[in-house]
């Protein structure tokens, strides 16, 4: 009698616990147009909306083809300036590959096969740079510590004087230390120009690997956002179905449940598979591709790619997956999850104050195209 | 007993020859077909790539193709969708000569005639390819060397 009292009173507070969490879904409400120049391939571009409140209707594009930085009134989405960063010389930055905008006079560069990060000023002129390299006795290291990855869901962050960068470990995934040692992102401090590595791929990693699977090479990066107010760096990893919080205080992560309603549990390669079979291996994966932290509606938006069953081939046109958001507040509770068109496959979001856009795919290279969404309470 | 080994040896290469490219062929001729590339005459060197894959492997692959675009020998097929990279590449002389084409149907990379990841030339005489070779970050001077070799020769 006693435990059957108990188990309904358990259950009753659990409900309770649901019920007083509100659910939302997505909305899609209107385009917006950024109209590029005849030499800016869309899909090779690296851009930010500036979280800078005297930069706020400024759009930062770097493109991949030219090297260049582009500045676009977000507004409008006309053009307003265009600078072809040097690659080499007393103002070179190597190939551009993501920026993090402080103020117009501190631009930070990533060039990162190079291991490069450059301070930029109003004038594009190379103020410092720093090194992202792992040093051992005053030396850089080759073949140790992180790569840091220059993809547009790994945001750079910038938190009391320092930088924070994600990234993959240098090491063999074959490797048990690639999942129970490697560094997953690192802190540059802007005063000392030390780095410091700080996570690692969660703990459910090293257990699969021990069960003789592996992660591939697509499946390394891990996806970062920033909520300073409550001074937390979350990482999505894309095959664990938990977001790593990570307090930018006391340094130490902890495991959030969010994963999607479609799949939470990930089939790993095996150990042997060839390097031809990865890209196919990888095409019939679901994975989360990304996180972004929306400062203005206080939540979280995780995106989930499951595979397209109607895809073919490289070239028939159709999107790689279909994917869906879902959302989780500040307190990592998950408040919703929708499945959006296809048309939104590998996409990502940028935050701005009227609401959260996503990246939508058009064949045009003359534009990229973003879609306003809204969270709507169910 | 000599003669019977060299006979059968000469059987073998003249079997295994045409053979060996049979499949590429088709998949050219196909190319040439659709975009009206006329080459059946003199012995000719088709420069075939994708437009993503190695950079450096594009790197030299693009210097090569600028400074020799107005060879009539050679033929250049671009493989790919993308109009900005084709503009951001190509000098606008060189994307308007008669022996620079564009594959937009990517019938070159869907059907596996050039590898993603690099470049590649094939070595005709009369309309047949008689040869190929990947072009490398590594071996990108030694094939260009041999294709400029092969034109001399021909």
């Amino acid at each position: 009698m006693f435990i059957l009292i108990s188990t309904i009173l358990i259950f009753s507070c659990t409900n309770n616990n649901n019920l007083n969490i509100t659910k939302f879904k997505i909305e899609l409400i209107s385009d917006k147009l950024i109209s590029l120049d005849s030499l800016t391939d869309p899909w090779q571009t690296s851009f930010i909306l500036s979280d800078d409140t005297h930069l706020q209707n400024q759009f930062f594009v770097l493109s991949g083809i030219d090297n260049s930085l582009q500045i676009y009134d977000w507004k409008t989405g006309k053009i307003q300036s265009k600078k072809i960063l040097p690659k080499e010389g007393p103002n070179g930055v190597g190939d551009a590959g993501s920026l993090m905008v402080k103020s117009l006079d501190s631009i930070f560069v990533l060039s990162d096969f190079q291991f490069k990060l450059y301070q930029l000023d109003r004038n594009y002129n190379v103020v410092k740079s720093y090194s992202l390299l792992e040093m051992e006795g005053g030396k850089p290291s080759y073949g140790k510590g992180m790569f840091p990855t220059s993809k547009r869901f790994c945001k750079i962050g910038f938190f009391e004087n320092k930088l924070y960068l994600g990234g993959y470990p240098l090491i063999s995934a074959l490797k048990e230390d690639f999942y129970l040692k490697g560094a997953t992102s690192l802190s540059l401090n802007l005063k000392n120009n030390k780095i410091k590595y700080l996570t690692k791929f969660p703990p459910s990693y090293v257990k699969r690997f021990r069960q003789g699977k592996i992660i591939i090479s697509q499946q390394t990066y891990p996806s970062l956002t920033y909520n300073y107010a409550k001074k937390q760096m979350v990482i999505s990893h894309m095959t664990d179905e938990n977001l790593e919080a990570f307090d930018l205080s006391n340094e130490t992560s902890n495991y959030y449940f969010a994963g999607s309603n479609e799949q939470n549990d990930f089939t790993w390669a095996s150990k042997n598979i060839s390097e031809k079979e990865e890209f196919k291996y990888f095409t019939k994966q679901p994975y989360f591709s990304g996180v972004y932290y929306d400062n203005y509606r206080k939540v979280y938006y995780r995106i989930f790619e499951k595979p397209n069953p109607a895809k073919v081939d490289g070239y028939d046109g159709e999107p790689w997956t279909i994917p869906s958001i879902i959302i989780i507040n500040e307190n990592f509770e998950k408040i919703g999850e929708t499945e959006i068109p296809k048309e939104y496959s590998l996409t990502s979001i940028i935050i701005a104050k009227e609401g959260p856009y996503l990246r939508k795919y058009v064949p045009d290279e003359d534009k990229m195209v973003f879609t306003l969404f809204e969270l709507v309470k169910l | 007993m000599k003669n019977t080994i060299l006979f059968i040896l000469f059987a073998l290469i003249s079997c295994n020859t045409p053979k060996r490219f049979e499949k590429e062929q088709k998949i050219l001729n196909e190319i040439k077909s659709k975009y009206k590339i006329d080459s059946n005459d003199s012995s000719k060197v088709f420069i075939l790539t994708g437009l993503d894959g190695c950079g450096a492997c594009m790197d030299y692959t693009v210097k090569f193709i600028e400074e020799n675009s107005n060879n009539p020998d050679l033929n250049f097929i671009l493989s790919g969708q993308s109009h900005v990279k084709i503009k951001a590449l190509f000098s606008y002389p060189t994307i308007h000569r008669k022996n620079f084409f564009r594959d937009t149907l990517q019938i070159a990379l869907r059907k596996e005639l050039v590898p993603k990841k690099n470049p590649k030339a094939f070595f005709c005489k009369s309309g047949t390819i008689i040869d190929s070779k990947d072009i490398t970050y590594q071996n990108a001077d030694s094939v260009f060397h041999y294709v400029n070799q092969f034109l001399i020769k021909k």
